[in-house]
């Protein structure tokens, strides 16, 4: 299939890694032919000087798009307006390919449990998201990307299937979709879903970025960890969903036992050979 | 599979679902003593939860629901330790997370970084003193805690330095540019790196000492994380613990976070300029500090020798950049 643009014609970026602490110092030495990548947001949010230092070194040589675990836009609370200023402010330092964070709800009353907490997918639900979705993307001023989350448990307040709802919600709210196919190999194994019949229901055109990692396989279920290889079957998925949509940016995340940089940067590399078409990045190679 | 609409949940019930979801996250026993506890019954009973979350893959729902559980505490803990790790290695393990927990049910955070779980934790430790310590600390004493308060906030002085903003700093030309006569009207405004730490320990040799043997441990050992063993806890606790008061100011002048040991004439100035009072009004407290104040009555002569110690003092803060405006 050729490459589709996605509805906002944001850019195929290539293959990113996730911005991590531990290889500042690699990557500032080095500046590694990374395509791009990815930094939390609330990592950068009101920043020190050293993150400061290093988020602007990366802003000069590479692109760069944030990825925010914070915003909460499931939750029954109001949606916090004063972090939406400071991610808004934080977009017009690093002027972002995108903007993005979970399809999940962190907190309630206030409390943050910094955890990605399963929504239940059902129409109540889907018109409270929907509607949040667009005052953040009126506060932002632009779409707003969302992505899948892994989930441990289901409800039986759920009345639509959460690939229905992700397709639902993008069509309704006009946002984008992450599409984090380690996630939806996760839960489909959690819950016993049809990955591929996920992926099909997904609208091609608004999906932004892929994301991909390891997890920690613990029998009854699987822990999406972040702490290891991208398996073959997430590879499969991938190759699968690329095939759909054409080139599409896809980032590697890498959050626990994080090796050296050379390991994360091969692992995102792979993807290459996955997708079907041939993406910018690509191309000047096979040039060259 | 099949998604059904029970009428004895409504749709719109979510907000409940959410409040008890958090109950449950929040609750220290174990799954089932959470899920019939009053905090997580006064949104859904145990009943109805037990209808509410699937089971799957042979876990009931209460098992699905503990996956989430066994992360919360272990993953605020974690961000604490990072913050301090000297406490952490004091404490033990096992003493810590228990410390931990209790902390983080009494201050869960309300933030959207983890950057801000630690914040009250020096605070909370003090509160201990006076306080039942929970049952695993039992071998700490309540003069522990009060140390352990005190190297928690000496600690989080340099984490809050290195998260401070960058600001420009006034120079010793600034200074140089303003008319001698008007310095008594000075008002100075901090960079916000900058922390002062009072103690009634020599907390700033306490802390070398913990962090060349953590250290020199984690080596040992691989870099693996090391604690203390409560015996040599007490004897190195005992050996240190003395009381003999002193001062810190925490600054961070590029990027990593800095100790300076301050006497207490340099630590009363210096926390009166913050305050914002003018450098004469911050001298006049300084004058009126106890020790100050009986050397003067004794030597009246040493005010001379005292005003060129507040000027060399400024000076040498100023050259340190800790200073970020200064009016008059
Ligand atoms: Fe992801």
């Amino acid at each position: 299939m050729a490459t589709q643009p996605n509805k906002w014609h944001l850019p195929d970026l290539g293959f990113g890694i996730g911005l991590r602490t531990p290889h500042y110092a690699h990557i500032l030495e080095y500046y590694p032919p990374v395509d791009w990548f990815e930094i939390i947001s609330e990592n950068f949010i009101d920043a020190g000087a050293r993150p400061q230092y290093v988020l602007e070194r990366i802003l000069d040589r590479y692109p760069v798009v944030m990825h925010g675990v914070s915003m909460s836009i499931g939750s029954a609370d109001h949606l916090n307006m004063d972090y939406l200023q400071r991610l808004k402010a934080l977009a017009r330092i690093v002027q972002p390919a995108w903007i993005s964070d979970h399809l999940c709800w962190t907190g309630v009353n206030g409390i943050n449990t910094h955890d990605l907490l399963p929504i239940t997918c059902n129409h109540s639900v889907l018109k409270h998201i929907v509607e949040r979705i667009r005052i953040v993307q009126d506060v932002l001023e632009r779409p707003l990307v969302l992505e899948n989350v892994s989930s441990y448990m289901a409800f039986s307040t759920d009345s639509i299937p959460e690939w229905e709802f992700i397709a639902m919600m993008a069509e309704q709210a006009d946002c984008g979709i992450l599409l984090d196919v380690n996630n939806i190999y996760v839960s489909s194994y959690n819950h016993g879903w049809d990955p591929l019949l996920y992926i099909d229901t997904i609208p091609a055109e608004r999906i932004c970025q892929y994301h991909l990692a390891g997890y920690r396989n613990k029998g009854a279920y699987i822990l999406d960890t972040h702490s290891d290889h991208v398996v073959d079957e997430v590879w499969n998925l991938y190759r699968y969903a690329q095939s759909r949509t054409g080139g599409r940016a896809t980032l590697l995340e890498w959050d626990e036992d994080i090796p050296d940089f050379a390991t994360v940067h091969a692992e995102a590399q792979k993807a290459r050979q996955y997708c079907t078409t041939i993406n910018p990045v690509d191309a000047s190679l096979v040039e060259a | 599979m099949a998604y059904s609409n029970r009428t004895e949940f409504p749709a719109s019930d979510f907000p409940i679902m959410q409040e008890w979801m958090v109950a449950l996250l929040r609750h220290t026993g174990t799954i089932d003593e959470a899920w019939q506890s009053t905090s997580a019954t006064a949104h859904i009973s145990a009943d109805r939860a037990d209808r509410l979350v699937k089971p799957a893959r042979g876990l009931s729902g209460r098992e699905r629901v503990d996956i989430y559980r066994e992360m919360y505490y272990l993953r605020l803990i974690d961000a604490l330790a990072v913050d301090v790790p000297l406490v952490r290695y004091c404490l033990g393990e096992e003493q810590f997370e228990a410390i931990a927990m209790r902390y983080f049910v009494e201050h869960p955070s309300r933030s959207y970084t983890l950057n801000r779980v630690s914040d009250q934790f020096p605070t909370f430790l003090l509160a201990l003193t006076h306080r039942t310590l929970p049952e695993a600390l039992h071998d700490t004493t309540q003069d522990d805690m009060a140390l352990l308060a005190d190297i928690a906030h000496v600690e989080l002085t340099a984490v809050w330095a290195f998260d401070a903003p960058t600001a420009e700093s006034i120079s010793t030309a600034t200074l140089q540019a303003i008319p001698p006569e008007q310095y008594g009207n000075l008002r100075l405004k901090a960079h916000p790196a900058v922390f002062l730490h009072e103690s009634k320990y020599p907390i700033l040799a306490i802390i070398d000492t913990l962090t060349a043997r953590m250290e020199r441990e984690q080596e040992q050992n691989d870099h693996t994380s090391i604690t203390l063993t409560n015996h040599d806890r007490d004897s190195l606790f005992a050996s240190l613990c003395h009381e003999a008061p002193s001062y810190v100011l925490t600054y961070r002048p590029e990027f990593v976070a800095e100790y300076h040991a301050f006497d207490v004439e340099q630590f009363v100035l210096l926390r009166a300029l913050l305050a914002g009072a003018t450098l004469e009004q911050a001298i006049g407290t300084l004058i009126e500090q106890p020790a100050v104040a009986h050397l003067l009555s004794e030597q009246p002569t040493h005010v001379n020798h005292l005003m060129q110690s507040v000027m060399t003092w400024f000076s040498e803060w100023v050259a340190l950049g800790i200073f970020v405006a200064v009016e008059w």
